[in-house]
């Protein structure tokens, strides 16, 4: 009995042209398009040497020439004003430098990106270090030798640690596969209001049949989640298999994350369904509503969006069934060890089973004397 | 004109409420964009700042002086506490540097200037670069006082502050053209809300005039088919140029003056030749397509196509192999064209030229798409 009813509701499951359309095809088109739109957005800001052009510069001496060669910020090229003006204007150079003295300079830009801020930085910095060098040398002349030693030394003075190379637009993918998974709610919600009789017409029939309601439930709920599963499993695996986004090592932790998503999910939808009293198409697009809002507060839209949250509403991205799933692809990829992982897993299964025993004590018992 | 009125009483009946409603997801868009828009008024050349974190683990007074030269200097950022909130600050973004000043830095610093701190930053970012060498010049002069032997700490801080605030003169090449770059990005996306607004009037306008009663009233009337196809199309035409007016409009309305020069104009021209390209496509959608897939179909082009062309993201760093495939996509002309008009510094035939070719080529794509509508309806004649 069990078995024929869960092969029914899969059939008619994948019967279901609409739902297929959102649940799997939507997501495979949109992250294709994340991938093709993305793959280059890693590059921004990212440091090359900056383009710059010096005129008169033997009037600011070899120090300052040798400075900006050893700088390794800058290609160099040495010529006159006019020559100059015309590369900036050609968009060929990021700036020239016009030097008036040994210690004095003027900048000509076109913009003030941060290839110009560092131009000027540098100039600042040398300005500074000159200053600094000739107080010092006026305070204690014999101290000469030793500051312009000092100066011209290549000493860092901070230590640079190693940091992770993360890309943020993973984020894009992640959310997406939570949003299928919370796309879910949809069908529990559509399973619960088939066994309920005063909300449609198949499930007034499936109540006057002999056969157990938390049964007929139990099989189709079991169902919807098997499908769900499956569809999520098929979007994850395109986006980690065929666009090669990178979701950490382990295989077992992506198909628990999904299953943990999809439980939650469904149980989620279940609880709406038996909660509400409303018609079937208002449970659904307040469900759809619901997901898309979580979504965006999950980074689907703003990557960034993920990160707000967390920062200043950590309580919203603990009750956010959409930013859980995102968070703990996240932890997979980015960290190291995996107890934000296994914390995410355990809220999402802790709501599933709430969420599950709210629809089971709704359900119950539920008895109709006039449809 | 029965038809063309009919066709807007049904159109205020399908479709009218979805038109409102990317208009007003576009126009929120649009005002968030306009927040971070700088004033074309001002420029000034002005230093970028970075987002810098300091945890400061000694509070000694050289670490506090050393915290607040880089929090005056850069856009400082708070982190919370632990190992995972320095990395998330770097994965989001929220920070480009972040110095961790260890216990007893201060004293060992003063002592013989071998102390260092610690930074974590993103490989490789110019952000990252540029604070870097902002805090590393501090240490630096300060290192050069100390040891010199003739200051005292707070000789040597006031120094080193007086040192740091010299500024070098620096001064932006006008290059005779206004700042129309956000203006730009804005009308990219215009093509995004454009496409949905004109592909859900006309194509759900269309089907339900082509469906059920509706198509039998018309059958029945004395008028021939010829003028009613003709009045439907009229409607689809007026519907389509007040949805490019009212985008035309909501962009004024943000942008205000900075819209009303020569680029403003050729940016409403463009959107106008775009708007004519959408009409065709959505003749041709609302002749082929159920009206249950209407909605899959407008948002699979409209975020495709977006996607694909650049308007969501620059075409410049879209991969070549992108760009190659983009060439099939109105889109990517439509935005192609706005980055023509925006390098032009002087307007004349040679200049406009480039951009003049992508609207033909917009042009071309509309006619295209109304020949196959057309193909399509006498198909259907045929065929019934």
């Amino acid at each position: 009995m069990f078995f024929d009813i869960f092969k029914c509701r899969f059939k008619s499951l994948l019967r279901e042209k609409s739902g297929f359309f959102w649940t799997l095809a939507f997501p495979l088109i949109l992250s294709t398009l994340f991938f093709l739109a993305f793959s280059n957005l890693n590059k921004i800001d990212k440091f090359e040497k900056i383009k710059i052009a010096v005129a008169d510069i033997q009037k600011a001496g070899d120090g300052f020439n040798a400075a900006l060669r050893n700088s390794g910020l800058f290609e160099v090229s040495q010529m006159d004003l006019e020559q100059a003006k015309k590369l900036l204007s050609e968009g060929d150079i990021n700036g020239y430098i016009k030097c008036k003295s040994a210690n004095d300079f003027e900048l000509f830009v076109q913009k003030s990106d941060f290839e110009e801020s560092i131009i000027k930085m540098f100039l600042d910095s040398y300005r500074s270090s000159y200053s600094s060098a000739e107080k010092i040398i006026a305070s204690n002349p014999a101290s000469a030798k030793d500051v312009i030693n000092l100066l011209s030394e290549e000493k860092t003075y901070i230590n640079e640690m190693p940091s992770g190379n993360g890309n943020s637009t993973v984020i894009y993918f992640y959310s997406l596969i939570a949003m299928v998974c919370m796309l879910s709610s949809t069908y529990g919600c559509s399973e619960v209001i088939k066994i309920q009789a005063d909300q449609s017409t198949c499930a007034a029939r499936i109540n006057v049949s002999p056969s157990h309601k938390l049964k007929v439930f139990m099989a189709s709920i079991s169902a919807a989640f098997i499908f769900e599963f499956f569809v999520t499993l098929i979007v994850t695996a395109y986006i980690k298999f065929v666009l090669r986004i990178d979701f950490g090592t382990s295989m077992a932790f992506i198909l628990l994350l999904c299953a943990a998503g999809c439980f939650a999910g469904i149980s989620l939808g279940a609880m709406i369904g038996a909660l509400v009293k409303k018609p079937e198409q208002v449970k659904i697009g307040a469900l759809v509503s619901v997901t898309m809002f979580f979504s965006f507060l999950s980074g689907l839209m703003y990557e960034n969006m993920k990160y707000i949250i967390q920062k200043n509403a950590p309580a919203l991205a603990f009750i956010n069934p959409v930013s859980l799933v995102c968070d703990g692809f996240y932890s997979l990829y980015y960290y190291d060890t995996f107890d934000r992982y296994f914390l995410n897993v355990s809220i999402l299964a802790a709501m599933g089973i709430l969420f599950s025993a709210v629809t089971y004590f709704v359900l119950r018992r539920q008895k109709y004397a006039s449809i | 004109m029965q038809a063309f009125k009919l066709y807007f009483k049904i159109f205020k009946r399908s479709a009218f409420f979805m038109v409102l409603l990317y208009l007003l997801i576009f126009g929120l868009i649009v005002a968030l964009f306009a927040l971070n828009i700088k004033s074309s008024s001002d420029m000034g050349f002005e230093a970028q700042r970075s987002r810098i974190a300091v945890v400061d683990n000694d509070n000694s007074k050289f670490s506090k002086a050393f915290a607040s030269y880089i929090n005056e200097n850069s856009q400082p950022v708070e982190l919370g506490t632990g190992e995972q909130a320095i990395k998330d600050a770097l994965f989001f973004n929220d920070a480009d540097y972040i110095i961790i000043i260890p216990k007893g830095f201060g004293e060992d610093f003063l002592k013989d200037g071998n102390a260092r701190p610690q930074s974590y930053s993103l490989p490789n970012s110019i952000r990252a670069v540029y604070a870097q060498r902002m805090a590393e010049s501090y240490l630096k002069l300060f290192d050069l006082y100390i040891k010199s032997g003739n200051f005292s700490f707070e000789q040597a801080k006031e120094n080193v502050g007086a040192d740091l605030a010299l500024k070098t003169k620096t001064s932006i090449v006008s290059i005779n053209k206004s700042d129309t770059g956000s203006l730009k990005r804005t009308v990219d996306y215009v093509a995004y809300a454009i496409t949905c607004m004109v592909i859900l009037s006309v194509s759900l306008t269309m089907l339900a005039i082509e469906k059920g009663d509706a198509k039998k009233r018309n059958l029945a009337s004395p008028i021939s088919a010829s003028k009613i196809g003709l009045q439907v199309f009229l409607g689809n035409a007026v519907v389509s140029l007040i949805c490019c007016g009212m985008i035309i409009l909501l962009v004024i309305a943000i942008f205000r003056e900075d819209f009303f020069n020569i680029y403003g104009a050729w940016y409403s021209l463009n959107i106008l030749i775009y708007t004519l390209v959408c009409l065709g496509m959505s003749f041709l959608i609302g002749n082929l397509v159920p009206k249950n897939a209407v909605n899959a179909v407008c948002n699979v082009i409209a975020l495709g196509g977006s996607f694909l062309g650049g308007a969501f993201v620059p075409q410049s760093l879209l991969s070549e192999t992108v760009k190659n495939i983009a060439v099939i996509d109105p889109i990517f002309w439509f935005v192609k064209a706005n980055n023509e008009i925006l390098s032009i510094s002087t307007f004349n035939l040679k200049t406009l030229s480039p951009a003049l070719y992508c609207m033909l080529v917009q042009l071309l794509f509309a006619a295209l798409f109304f020949s196959a509508a057309m193909l399509v309806i006498k198909y259907k004649r045929t065929k019934s």
